[in-house]
């Protein structure tokens, strides 16, 4: 079984992710027109991702589908989500409270 | 099979127009959501609210399920009545969204399952699709890498076209230095093709455990280290649990808590390894015997301490 790590230095190119997200590319474009996805390098063609980004596309595509909102909605969402978790990691290390 | 009272999950009474089912359903649905809810249970609340819906959404099918009556409680043993639901027809159909194979026994035997969606025939060496999964690994599998098998529960569609849960064990290697969010790509263990083609990727995202001693942050670990009044004031060597063994590690005299200390390279291994931070914790002995309530009161003429001085009182 071949077996590949995603770590931190793992770039995927706009097709790859695409592919792994089973989402277009048009649809791609748009996530990162609307902020919720930031790619390294300049055009479509040159951009790629770091694999956090795989769970951004798998989260927006839920919140979409499940909950009826749109990318500017879903943006808002994902930023207010990292605002909590850093919010709560912040809380749990200073703390010792578990 | 438990009945479900699908009224009672979405709040709503049994006479709720559609459009307060909608309003409810979608007021639960932002509530439990798993990529923004906080709730503990949210993903299983999710499914329960979700699977409410689609019975009660489509007015045939909250018919039919209205036909069985009121006198039926949340939880009670099952059995659907023989020909309840002549005169009705959605089996097999009406699927309009959702998650369809996460549905309960309790749906499957009132409305049927979902069928599988066609779609592939004529499609020749199309890959399969990827499988997404998060797994959760114990801390100290990063540190040391191991074997570790993992049981994924997979929805598969049977001969008959249904959709059919399996669990699949894998054994995979946890490499070492990995952390969380990282993901493990299993080349071909997603599914199969249908054309011919080759399988699609398992991709694996990793998530810790919560360990009884370490928090994550990263690639580093903190650690809350307890400490005598005596200890922090005087100053020691004292032994420091970390996940590759014990360490030495000087306190220096009056260190207070809440002091964070760092022991370089003892988080997570990686090409820089994490650090271990150590937040000390001093903790004040019981006066439980006359002795050691001497001893405080002497504390207490000797050191002359106001611990409240900042506060101007």
């Amino acid at each position: 079984m071949q077996v590949t790590i995603y770590d931190d230095d793992t770039r995927l190119s706009t097709r790859e992710l695409c592919h792994i997200c089973n989402i277009p590319a048009d649809m791609l474009i748009e996530l990162v027109e609307y902020g919720i996805l930031e790619p390294f390098g300049p055009t479509p063609a040159e951009w790629n991702f770091s694999q956090e980004c795989i769970g951004r596309v798998q989260a927006s595509m839920r919140l979409q589908h499940e909950l009826e909102i749109n990318l500017p909605a879903i943006a808002l969402v994902l930023e207010m989500r990292e605002q909590i978790r850093a919010l709560r990691k912040q809380l749990a290390l200073s703390g010792g409270h578990h | 099979m438990e009945y479900k009272d699908y009224y009672k999950l979405l709040g709503v009474q049994r006479d709720a127009t559609q459009e307060e089912i909608k309003r409810a359903y979608r007021k639960l649905a932002r509530k439990y959501h798993p990529d923004v809810s906080s709730e503990a249970d949210a993903e299983e609340r999710f499914k329960e609210v979700n699977e409410a819906y689609e019975a009660l959404k489509d007015p045939e099918k909250r018919a039919a399920y209205d036909q069985l009556g009121k006198s039926w409680k949340q939880g009670e043993d099952f059995r659907p009545p023989p020909d309840w639901d002549a005169g009705f027809e959605f089996s097999g159909g009406g699927y309009t969204g959702g998650d369809a194979a996460a549905f309960s026994d309790f749906f499957e035997s009132l409305f049927g399952r979902a069928s599988a969606q066609g779609g592939y025939q004529g499609a020749r060496h199309v890959p399969g699709e990827d499988h997404h999964a998060r797994v959760l690994i114990d801390i100290e599998d990063s540190w040391h890498s191991a074997q570790r098998a993992i049981t994924l529960q997979v929805p598969q569609v049977d001969p008959a076209g249904h959709v059919v849960t399996q669990s699949r064990t894998l054994n995979v290697r946890i490499p070492k230095g990995i952390k969380e969010g990282q993901r493990i790509r299993l080349a071909g263990q997603g599914a199969p093709s249908l054309g011919g083609g080759p399988s699609g990727d398992l991709y694996l995202e990793v998530e810790f455990k919560p360990h009884s001693l370490y928090r994550v942050d990263g690639k580093d670990l903190y650690l809350d280290l307890p400490l005598a009044p005596w200890e922090a004031a005087l100053g020691t060597t004292l032994e420091v649990p970390t996940p590759d063994g014990k360490v030495d590690m000087k306190i220096p005299e009056n260190t207070r808590s809440g002091t964070k200390m760092r022991l370089k390279g003892r988080g997570i291994p990686a090409r820089e390894a994490g650090d271990l931070y150590v937040i000390t914790k001093i903790v004040v002995p019981q006066a439980d015997t006359e002795e050691k309530r001497e001893l405080y009161r002497k504390m207490e003429q000797i050191m002359r301490f106001n611990p409240r001085q900042a506060l101007g009182v």
